[in-house]
Parts: C-alpha cells; structure tokens; sequence
C-alpha cells in the first residue's frame, strides 16, 4: 500500500508545528527578499515564499547538513520564483500583467522615500540574474561557490555580474544619496 | 594563469566597489507579520493537501477492495510472479 499516512503533515504534534514555524521564523524575510527581487510584486513574493516554506517542510528530514539550511532555502526560493515568474510571462496577455512592467508608484517600502525608491528603480533596471545576484550576495551573504550553485553558473560570471551590479547601482543611484 | 589573474583583478574590483547590503535589504523588506502570515497559510495548505492525498489514496484502497470482491479470480491483487 502506498504511504498514505507517512506523509509529512503539520499539527501531527506541537513538536512539529513548532519545527514548521521556528523554519519560517528563521527564513521567511530572507526568502522575501529573494523572491521579491526576481517576481517584483510583494504579493507574489509571498506566495513565493509560501510555496517554498512548504516544500522545504516536506523534505526538510533530508537535510543532513543544518548550517545548510538558509541557503538550501534560498535556493529553492529562487527557484519557485524563477517558475513563477515564468508561468506569468506565459500567461499575461496584457504586458501590465507582467511584475517588471508594474508600476512602482505601489511600492510601500519605497513610499516617501526618494532615495529608496530611486534605488528600486535602479535595482528593477538590472537583469534577472544580476538582481539575484545581488541579493544573494550583498545582502543574504551566501558564498560565491552557494550562489553559482543556486544559480547554475560559474563563480566568474557570478563576481563579473556583482561587479557590474554594483557599479550600475552606483552609477544610477551614487553613494550621497544614503549619507 | 590568465584565468588567475583575471579572477584575482574581478576579486580587487570587487572590494574596492560600494556594496548595498544594507539599502537593499531595507528596499526589499518583508512586511512584519509575514512570517505569521505565512506560517498560516502553510498550515492550512500542508493539511489541504494531507487531506486531499490521503482522501485519493483511500479511494485507490476502496477500488481495489471492490475489484477484489468482485473478482471470480482467488489470487487477484495477489503478486503473481
């Protein structure tokens, strides 16, 4: 018989709902922020990051190695993202649909802050790859060999993609604008 | 070598460039309920979907006990290798 019951669910015990939130606790903001980056729309984002929470749950008995775990999580955000991303682009009959061409006048972060705004704008004016770069790097603070991996590229193109990212972002934005 | 060298000058690019850790972590902030949020929502489709499955699976079982009372053949659903 198939394994019906074996099945990893939630509020079996409280000693795994306790597991699933103190995972979510650990990694939620740091999974938004990746998958912000890419989908571009916050709400999105959190459907993101409810999609990888739970397949992360489900496999989470295989992680063998628990200093892992942030960029195990990391990983497989990027990747629901990148899939989400795609199924819209696919789907989207109106280019308005699409995140990247949302506008960004809804950013509540961004609200009332020019410097944060110009920022974002910088930021959405990057490529994909360079985006997640970025924010794997300079803020999640992965190591080159973890985001090449995630990434599935070589850690030249991921320190050529940062350097350029970086100087853009300096480019647009300049360094005064945060002082 | 040259690949060396190339990488140890992108390795000195990179440290003498402005990193935005901090500004783009503030840009791209999640709300601050999220993790609530979320981990109810994630309970609520880990149960959603525990309950589909197994509900699929005891409608399999139940298919396969009626074909086996159906069936005029003793050693039906039995392995026959």
């Amino acid at each position: 018989m198939r394994k019906v019951f074996r099945r990893r669910s939630v509020s079996q015990t409280p000693d795994a709902d306790a597991g699933l939130r103190a995972l979510i606790d650990a990694n939620a903001a740091a999974a938004y922020r990746v998958a912000l980056s890419i989908v571009r729309d916050a709400s999105l984002a959190e459907d993101v990051v409810q999609e990888t929470m739970i397949r992360v749950w489900r496999s989470h008995e295989s992680l063998r190695d628990p200093e892992a775990e942030r960029a195990w999580v990391l990983r497989i955000t990027h990747n629901v993202a990148v899939s989400t991303l795609r199924r819209i682009r696919d789907e989207a009959t109106d280019p308005h649909d699409i995140p990247e061409a949302a506008s960004l006048s809804a950013d509540r972060h961004a609200e009332g802050r020019a410097d944060l705004l110009q920022l974002r704008q910088a930021l959405d004016s990057l490529d994909e790859l360079t985006r997640s770069i970025l924010v794997l790097r300079d803020v999640e603070g992965l190591p080159y060999a973890t985001i090449a991996e995630t990434l599935g590229t070589s850690i030249p193109l991921v320190k050529t993609r940062l350097l350029r990212g970086r100087r853009e972002l300096q480019r647009q934005v300049g360094t005064e604008a945060f002082t | 070598m040259n690949d060396e060298s190339s990488l140890d000058e992108l390795d000195l690019a990179l440290a003498a460039t402005v990193t935005w850790g901090a500004q783009l972590a503030n840009v791209l902030a999640a709300p601050d309920d999220l993790a609530t949020r979320t981990a109810e929502k994630v309970r609520v489709a880990l149960l959603t979907r525990s309950v589909v499955a197994a509900g699929t699976d005891l409608i399999g079982v139940g298919w396969h006990t009626l074909r086996l009372l159906l069936s005029d053949d003793p050693r039906t659903g039995q392995d026959r290798t």
